[in-house]
Formats: C-alpha cells, sequence, structure tokens
C-alpha cells in the first residue's frame, strides 16, 4: 500500500499544509493585537517621554468611555451603520430582483455597469463626490440651480456632510450587494415560487413568505460582511471632509486616529480600537443570531 | 394583462437605464473633468463636455514628483503581497479542505474572524512593528502588512474552490502512485486556476485600494502608494482638482478593468466563500 512509505498521517499531513500560513498569521495579527492589549493597560505617552510604561488598569479605558468625543463617534458611526445597511439591502434586493427577472433581455450588460464600481478604491469614491459637490463649481450645485432648488454649502453642514460620507459610501459599496443578492436569487430554485403562483399569492407575498426566506443566507452574507465594512469607515471621511466641519462627522476610526496619531495618545487610542474590535464582535454575533 | 406585462417590462428596462446613468455619471465626470483645461476646470457654471480637451493634467501627474514613484510602489507593494499570498494560501487552504475536520475548522474561524477587526485597530501596533524591524517607510514593510488581510481573504475564497474538486479524481491520483504533494501540485491546483485567478485579482485590488496603513506606514517617495499621494495634494485651502480627477482616473484603471472581465468568477468565489461562512 502507498500509506507504507508515509511519514505522516493524512491529518498531520494537513496540519503540516496549514501551520507555516498560521505562523505567519499568528505573527501579524495576534502579536498586534496582543500587543494593543498590553497597550490598552499601561500608561505610554509619546507626548510626554520618559514617563515609562507602567500599569494603569483600566484608567485608558476609563478615560476614553468618558471621552465626550468619543461617545459622539461611537453613536454617529452606529447610526450610518443603521442607516447604510438599510439602504443598502433595500436598494440591492431592488436591483437584484430587477436584474433577476425572467423577460430580462441584456441582464450581463446591465449587471456589469450597475456594479462598475464594485473594485473601486474608496479614497477616489471620497475624492470624486468632494469635487462633484463643491460648493462654487460644483456640478450637483449647478444642477440644483438649473430646477430652482437651492445650492447647499455641502461639505459646511454637519447633516449634509454626513449625507455626503453616506453617498460617496453608497456608491462604491452597493455593488457588492448587488453581486451576492443576485446570486442568491439565482441559486433560489423555481418549484417553491412556482407552487405559490398556483396558490394564487401576489408578488408581494410571494417575496415576503417565499423569496425573502430563501435568500436569508445570501442576505446574511451582505449584512455581515457590509457591517465589519461599515463600521470601520475611514478612506471616505479621511478625504471627504476630514471628520468635519468641526468634528461634526468623525466617526470611529477616525476619532482612535486623532487620539492614537494627532494626539500621540497611544493608550487610550488602544484601548478605543479595543472597545471598536468589541462592539464589531457583538454586533457580528447578535446579527449572525438572529438571523440563523 | 399581456399589455399590462409588457409595460412592467418597459418600466424595468426604463428603470435600470436610469441606475445605470446615476451609477456611471459620477466617474464620467471624473473622467471629463480630467481631461478639462485650467480654465474649464474652474469656470462658473461649469463646463459639462470640455470644449478645448487636454491631457497635460495628465502629462503634469507624470512630470511632477510623486506620482509616478507612488504608482510604481503600489504596483511593487500589490504584486510582492499577492504572490505571498498566493503562495502562502493555497498550501493552507487545500490543508483546511481536504485533510482537516474539527480542529481546522476552528483554525479557519480565527482566520476568518480577523476580518472583522478594524484596520484602524491594527495601526499603531504594526507602526512600533515596523519601527523596531526598521521597516517603516518600506515597501517591504508594507508588503508584510498587508498580509494580514490579504491572507484571510484568499484562504477563505481558496478553501471552497478546492473543496468544489471531486475525490474521486485524487483517489484516482493516489492508484497511480502519486504521492500527496504531487497530487496537490499536478491535480489540484490545475484544476483550481480559476479559483486562483479569483484569489489573485482579489488579493491584488485589496493591496491596491488600502490606505490607512500605507497612510501610517510611508512617508517619502521611496514607499507611499498612490492612495497616499493623492490624498496628500488635499490641502485645506484649495485641490488641484486637474491633477486629482487625472491622477484618480489612472489609479482606478486597473479595478475597472478587472471588474469588466472577471465579474462572474468574481460573484462565485463570492458567493461560495460567502454562504458557507
Amino acid at each position: 500500500m502507498a500509506a507504507k512509505y508515509r511519514l505522516l498521517s493524512d491529518r498531520n499531513y494537513g496540519l503540516l499544509l496549514v501551520l507555516p500560513t498560521t505562523t505567519v498569521l499568528v505573527l501579524i495579527i495576534i502579536f498586534p493585537l496582543g500587543y494593543s492589549i498590553y497597550l490598552s493597560f499601561v500608561s505610554l505617552d509619546l507626548l510626554r517621554p520618559g514617563h515609562g510604561s507602567n500599569f494603569v488598569g483600566l484608567l485608558n479605558y476609563l478615560r476614553v468611555v468618558t471621552d465626550p468625543l468619543f461617545a459622539q463617534s461611537l453613536l454617529r458611526t452606529l447610526a450610518f451603520v443603521v442607516v447604510t445597511l438599510s439602504f443598502e439591502l433595500v436598494y440591492g434586493l431592488f436591483v437584484a430582483i430587477l436584474l433577476n427577472r425572467a423577460v430580462l433581455k441584456g441582464r450581463g450588460v446591465f449587471r456589469t455597469l450597475l456594479v462598475f464600481p464594485l473594485m473601486i478604491a474608496p479614497i477616489v469614491s471620497g475624492l470624486q463626490w468632494r469635487w462633484i459637490l463643491a460648493d462654487q463649481y460644483g456640478v450637483l450645485n449647478y444642477l440644483l440651480h438649473l430646477v430652482g432648488l437651492p445650492a447647499p454649502v455641502w461639505l459646511g453642514e454637519p447633516v449634509s456632510a454626513m449625507a455626503a460620507i453616506f453617498v460617496a459610501n453608497f456608491w462604491v459599496s452597493t455593488p457588492f450587494d448587488i453581486m451576492v443578492l443576485l446570486a442568491g436569487l439565482q441559486g433560489i430554485p423555481d418549484e417553491p415560487v412556482e407552487a405559490a403562483i398556483i396558490d394564487g399569492a401576489g408578488w408581494f407575498t410571494r417575496l415576503r413568505y417565499v423569496t425573502l426566506p430563501l435568500l436569508k443566507p445570501a442576505i446574511l452574507v451582505v449584512l455581515l460582511i457590509r457591517l465589519a465594512d461599515a463600521i470601520r469607515i475611514f478612506d471616505i471621511v479621511y478625504v471627504l471632509t476630514g471628520g468635519g466641519p468641526g468634528d461634526s462627522t468623525e466617526v470611529f476610526s477616525t476619532y482612535i486616529f486623532r487620539v492614537s496619531f494627532t494626539n500621540l495618545n497611544l493608550s487610550q487610542g488602544a484601548a478605543g480600537s479595543l472597545v471598536m474590535v468589541f462592539i464589531t464582535a457583538l454586533m457580528s454575533f447578535i446579527l449572525s443570531r438572529r438571523f440563523r | 394583462m399581456i399589455a399590462a406585462r409588457r409595460s412592467f417590462g418597459i418600466v424595468t428596462y426604463v428603470v435600470l437605464v436610469v441606475l445605470v446613468i446615476a451609477v456611471l455619471l459620477p466617474l464620467a465626470w471624473l473622467y471629463l473633468s480630467s481631461i478639462k483645461n485650467g480654465v474649464e476646470m474652474y469656470s462658473i457654471p461649469p463646463i459639462i463636455i470640455p470644449r478645448n480637451p487636454t491631457l497635460s493634467s495628465y502629462r503634469q501627474i507624470f512630470t511632477d514628483r510623486g506620482f509616478e514613484s507612488g504608482f510604481l510602489n503600489s504596483v511593487i507593494v500589490a504584486v510582492v503581497s499577492t504572490l505571498a499570498t498566493i503562495v502562502l494560501s493555497c498550501p493552507a487552504a487545500y490543508g483546511f479542505s481536504r485533510y482537516l475536520n474539527r480542529g481546522g475548522s476552528v483554525i479557519m474561524f480565527f482566520v476568518l474572524a480577523t476580518r472583522m477587526f478594524p484596520p484602524v485597530t491594527f495601526c499603531l501596533p504594526f507602526f512600533m512593528l515596523m519601527l523596531h524591524l526598521h521597516l517603516i517607510n518600506t515597501k517591504v514593510g508594507l508588503a508584510i502588512v498587508y498580509l494580514s488581510f490579504q491572507l484571510p481573504l484568499a484562504i477563505w475564497l481558496l478553501e471552497s474552490f478546492f473543496r468544489e474538486i471531486p475525490r474521486e479524481l485524487e483517489d484516482a491520483g493516489k492508484v497511480d502512485g502519486l504521492s500527496r504533494t504531487q497530487i496537490l501540485i499536478r491535480l489540484v491546483i490545475p484544476l483550481a486556476l480559476p479559483g486562483l485567478a479569483v484569489a489573485t485579482i482579489f488579493s491584488f485590488l485589496l493591496s491596491w485600494n488600502e490606505f490607512i496603513y500605507a497612510l501610517i506606514l510611508t512617508r517619502t517617495d521611496v514607499a507611499r502608494t498612490v492612495p497616499v499621494v493623492i490624498s496628500g495634494w488635499i490641502s485645506v485651502f484649495q485641490i488641484l482638482w486637474g491633477k486629482m480627477t487625472a491622477a484618480s482616473g489612472v489609479y482606478v484603471l486597473p479595478a475597472l478593468v478587472f471588474v469588466s472581465f472577471v465579474q462572474k468568477g468574481m460573484l462565485k468565489g463570492l458567493m461560495q466563500g460567502g454562504l458557507k461562512g
């Protein structure tokens, strides 16, 4: 038998295949994570060198949690996540259902064009919208002016600046939702839908009681992946508003970035980012629980 | 009834066409702006179609300092980190899919859980790590850091592609006296080439688009990548939109090309990887 000259059992051979990569991952993920945890429990302030790094318990966490900017950026990020995910899901479903219609010709062309921004870098989306929304020579305000609508200073007001971030993110993110939901729809067998038609179920009833339940796995994928992406939003905010005006569009990532790298308050930054990891994990957990 | 159905069909087309236009217009505006001259760029009211199209903005980004080196850096970092990702993730993904069961899925879970960590969490530790390794502001340092998010994604995608390959084929290879490693290299990998292509393209674009680590870990033309260079052109008082739109237009080309050509494969990879997890 071939097995005779084998030094390793199948299981050990599998471990051998997996080991190098796992080691690399441990080194570049677990080590930094451990370092973050360490930092979050000591006092290390680059602005006060020679201060040493001594154990301070939960002080950094306390400082972060009691920072009003932290609470604001946290709430803002969570609101952004909820609004973004809801709109993306509804729009993604709407487009996927349209693309999945049996009578549709040229589906491939429509799909390719609708998901065109799929892999475009978020910073380009941010910059492009900054250019479109520019208050004097921006094209959007010109178009609004043409139809007689007021032309706001988009990035100058807290609410419209947040809306701009939403739009720039929506533009670059929804292709993913469309692709996954369309694939999910195409994977649904015809029989249950046909049975529902025979039973006289209307379009909405079929969608609500047949299509959506069968689409659950795809919806969960969309929500989980987009949750992780939306909660970490940074690039678009950085180039579009820079967290401004004031700090009215500061989100979680830009807040931690500023604490760590502008204020050089490393320990507090580490504590804040671990709180962020915890919240992300908690939300993903709740989401996948509710869906199973 | 039939008339109603037909008009419903027409509505579908109309809605889709409107959506396509809405999706493509911002990008069209970016490219239209990139071929305007300085006067048309900032004219009020805006000029939609440039009357004197010019490539001067493109010439400018390649003659001014920053963009060209940034472009090369982006290419080098993306190619190196993607090659390393594929070499490392292939055996691992195969090992997970074929040889490891429960213990494997525990490791696999941790691999996937890392996708949940917001990158800003790792900025600080990576910065300290690279400082100690003397790899701050180097392409190598950046490529190593990029493995942290490329590897989990590639393993995730490849594992599902490997799983699709029939076991009978590998058994046949065994009967023919091939070793396990030969089976992997000669039988499995050639069959998983479409999956490898998808994983390669995804990894490449993840690296290509990455911003926050590059922002933290690079500071001069030696290592700065395109997104860092471009974002550095933002200043409070004015933005040179000619340069900005031209550079963005060049920078997004790989993404546009890949999306147009490999959409189906990407879709398959997304679904397989996604639905299982």
